[in-house]
């Protein structure tokens, strides 16, 4: 125990001595917490540029094409004449949609036929084509809504009953947890989440790098540190541990509220799952620090893996359509079973119970990589 | 093995950019780090990007009904959610809190209440409503599935009302006129079935490319300052420091553009990415991305002259560059910010002519500008950089340094 807490205290000593881990476990965690949400920063895309091509030239066509133009997500920019000119804006990427309007909009209304707009959206960015189909989409829907609503006031219902009888199944979506669609609220807290557990690799994995890298020649002094591997793992993860539990809390509790992320936390249960998730991460980093040599390893083989992780957990693309044989390799990163249950708890105020799945994974982990590490701790002492 | 005397004979005698070639070559077979990093995990790491999205769009999410009614009605409408392909109704649930528990766990993605008086409410003619909770914090998800179950409820609605419509006398032909004066047709333009695939892989797997064509290069070339093998380094190239650095990183451009074309290949042949522009524009700016990532990462080692801070501002650089290059939330709608550290990444330029004569099919023309500005990356990071390289190669008090 006593042992323990030496080593405790010396890896404190190793960090607070050593510039680049400080600012990797401070300033790059610090950093990131701004750089990274500037992109969201206005949370939606509103306003997105299209143009209207008006081959009616009538007043319910002009009609239409400012309700498109007063529709929050997207904003009428240019009115060409023709489909080709308005390809051609198309392409300069001045527009991202194209609504067309036919010759004969007003004339077939007046008759009582159905009349067919056509709306052309750009789906080489997701986003953009579902605000301008959504604009347009509704857009047009409240214009025809309003007209059939007056025909059939005109054949004798009063405006509730025309309402039933046009939709006599109405549908009340209701999204939860991030009722607004913010992109923010949704990518920030998972990225969050990753970039702990990659700090927290990286430095790990420098600091052994950088004891290996002076060590060499002193193998025999490590040997002669005596106490056992357990106390030696236990007491790095010690130190490791009380640093992030600061990070995690400015990570998870404070930023979300900086940022206004919609937040519906038992911080009882966050706490439970914050251990397990930081412990996992410690133990993962004190095995794979052994296969680190120099002080840079850490980061160059660490680097790329951001990305991957961040996509296997399933919150960008649904885990049910992950190949089920990647999904089972993916749950050996912290980061699979801790992001998809702190964003469940801390997102959208689910209770330890609802994640304990995730929760069970990341104690898992916890065992599997504290193993690991110890055998690691002890192939390194008989170097 | 060469005896050593032997190879510093042969070292004085030939100097200039193939003896660095060569002492490059050595370098790279001397540690596996390189041939990992250049080769091995890039196509790893492409591996892994396919075969997340490798079915293209999402199927049969998990959603939970919870069915009070238990009609005629009902029953038909969880049949056609259950054929939407988007869906597949998981869970059957006894009451509101099972199943909005049942999202919160994560099991399914959405919940659907028919309520107790669906049926009767529906003939009166007054007060039906579908309702449905939907899971937007896991968006992409949340918002296919309420797309499809919006859809299907909307089919069946339109349904009901031409009927009564009919039942009231009217044509069917003006009924349905009646349905909707506006019909809205719509068309995704380049992607039509919205496939995820082409939309993110084809972007996904360029920007796993810049971020090991930097970090090998700013490797590759800080090691030299790190270990203090830099003046041997400038002397083999016969004292140039651009002959230096050309020599220095035209292994790894030779390794990387082989990545790049098998990237290519594997993205618009094997997964089918449409290619309806020019092959010839994609692979220029193919190889104006390496080079211009590992000119800047020259450009990263001559300011910081330290291998670890160069590779701290070379993770600033490009590990959140996908989030700048504005694939999944666009450029447009940054701020300011956010489209000024755009503009200086590569990829993002990258992107635009990728998407352009990819997907887009768009006209040669449009893709000269941001190839320009690629090209600009090129052609100034290293007028920046090599100049400072080749002082710090001489000056030993850079090296070393931690």
């Amino acid at each position: 125990m006593k042992e323990l807490f030496r080593i405790w205290a010396q890896e404190y000593r190793n960090i607070f001595a050593d510039k680049a881990v400080l600012l990797l476990f401070f300033g790059a965690v610090f950093f990131y917490s701004i750089f990274y949400p500037i992109p969201y920063f206005n949370e939606v895309l509103k306003k997105a540029p299209v143009a209207v091509v008006d081959l009616d030239h009538s007043s319910l066509s002009r009609k239409l094409a400012r309700m498109v133009d007063a529709h929050e997500s997207i904003r009428v920019v240019a009115k060409p004449a023709t489909q080709l000119e308005a390809e051609q804006l198309f392409f300069k990427r001045k527009i991202h949609g194209i609504l067309v309007i036919p010759h004969d909009f007003e004339r077939k209304i007046l008759r009582k036929e159905q009349a067919t707009v056509a709306a052309y959206s750009d789906a080489s960015y997701f986003l953009i084509y579902k605000q301008i189909m959504t604009g347009i989409t509704q857009a047009s829907g409240t214009l025809s809504a309003g007209i059939e609503i007056k025909r059939m006031q005109g054949s004798g219902f009063s405006e509730e009953q025309a309402k039933d009888a046009r939709d006599p199944l109405p549908l009340v979506s209701v999204a939860l947890f991030n009722p607004s669609g913010g992109y923010a609220s949704y990518v920030v807290p998972a990225v969050l989440v990753i970039i702990l557990q990659q700090t927290l690799l990286i430095g790990i994995g420098m600091l052994g790098g950088t004891a290996r890298e002076e060590n060499k020649p002193a193998v025999l002094s490590h040997k002669m540190e005596s106490g056992n591997v357990i106390s030696r793992v236990l007491g790095k993860a010690a130190a490791y541990f009380s640093i992030y539990l600061f990070n995690a809390a400015y990570y998870l509790v404070v930023l979300p509220r900086l940022y206004r992320f919609p937040q519906r936390v038992h911080p009882l249960d966050l706490a439970l799952l914050v251990i397990p998730f930081l412990l996992s991460v410690i133990f993962l980093g004190l095995a794979l620090s052994r296969l680190f040599r120099h002080r840079e390893s850490s980061m160059i083989a660490l680097l790329f893996t951001s990305l991957p992780a961040l996509f296997l957990v399933g919150f960008s693309w649904p885990k049910e359509s992950i190949p089920s044989w990647l999904r089972a390799i993916s749950y050996l990163l912290p980061s699979t079973a801790g992001i998809d249950g702190l964003l469940r708890i801390n997102q959208m105020g689910a209770t330890l119970r609802d994640v304990r799945f995730d929760w069970l994974v990341l104690w898992g982990l916890t065992a599997l990589y504290f193993l690991l590490a110890c055998l690691a701790k002890k192939m390194f002492r008989l170097d | 093995m060469q005896p050593l005397e032997s190879k510093q004979i042969t070292e004085t005698e030939r100097v200039g950019f193939s003896a660095v070639v060569r002492r490059e070559l050595s370098r790279i077979f001397s540690r596996r780090v390189y041939i990992l990093l250049t080769l091995i995990l890039p196509l790893v790491s492409f591996g892994i990007m396919a075969a997340i999205f490798a079915s293209g769009t999402p199927r049969k999410l998990p959603i939970a009904v919870y069915d009070a009614n238990n009609s005629a009605l009902t029953h038909r409408l969880i049949r056609l959610f259950d054929a939407n392909p988007a869906l597949h109704v998981a869970y059957r649930v006894t009451d509101v809190a099972e199943g909005k528990q049942l999202i919160l766990s994560g099991r399914c993605y959405a919940l659907v209440i028919l309520k107790q008086d669906l049926e009767r409410d529906l003939s009166r003619g007054q007060g039906a409503q579908v309702i449905s909770y939907y899971d937007n914090q896991l968006m992409t998800s949340g918002s296919i599935v309420s797309r499809a179950i919006r859809d299907t409820v909307k089919s069946v609605s339109s349904e009901l009302a031409q009927r009564s419509r009919v039942q009231r006398g009217e044509m069917t032909k003006a009924a349905q006129a009646h349905a909707e004066p506006i019909k809205v047709e719509s068309r995704a333009l380049f992607n039509p079935y919205l496939n995820y695939l082409y939309f993110l892989v084809g972007a996904l797997m360029p920007t796993m490319l810049h971020i090991f064509v930097i970090i090998v290069t700013v490797y590759a070339v800080g090691i030299e300052l790190k270990e203090g093998t830099a003046r041997e380094w400038l002397r083999t190239a016969g004292g140039s420091p651009w002959l230096a650095v050309a020599g220095k990183l035209a292994p790894y451009t030779a390794g990387f553009l082989f990545v790049g074309l098998l990237m290519n290949t594997f993205l618009f042949l094997y997964l089918e990415v449409p290619l309806r522009g020019s092959v010839t524009l994609i692979a220029v700016a193919t190889t104006l991305l390496i080079l211009a990532y590992q000119a800047i990462a020259v450009l990263i080692v001559a300011l910081t002259s330290n291998l670890r801070m160069s590779l701290s501002a070379a993770a600033v650089y490009a590990a959140p560059a996908f989030a700048f290059a504005g694939i999944t939330f666009p450029v447009m709608a940054m701020p300011l910010a956010g489209k000024l550290w755009a503009g200086i990444l590569p990829i993002s330029y990258y992107l635009i002519i990728f998407l352009d004569q990819g997907m887009r099919g768009a006209p040669v023309i449009v893709s000269l500008a941001p190839l320009a500005v690629m090209l600009g990356f090129v052609v100034i990071a290293p007028l920046l950089a090599v100049p400072r390289l080749g002082k710090l190669m001489m000056d030993e008090q850079y090296w070393g340094r931690q």
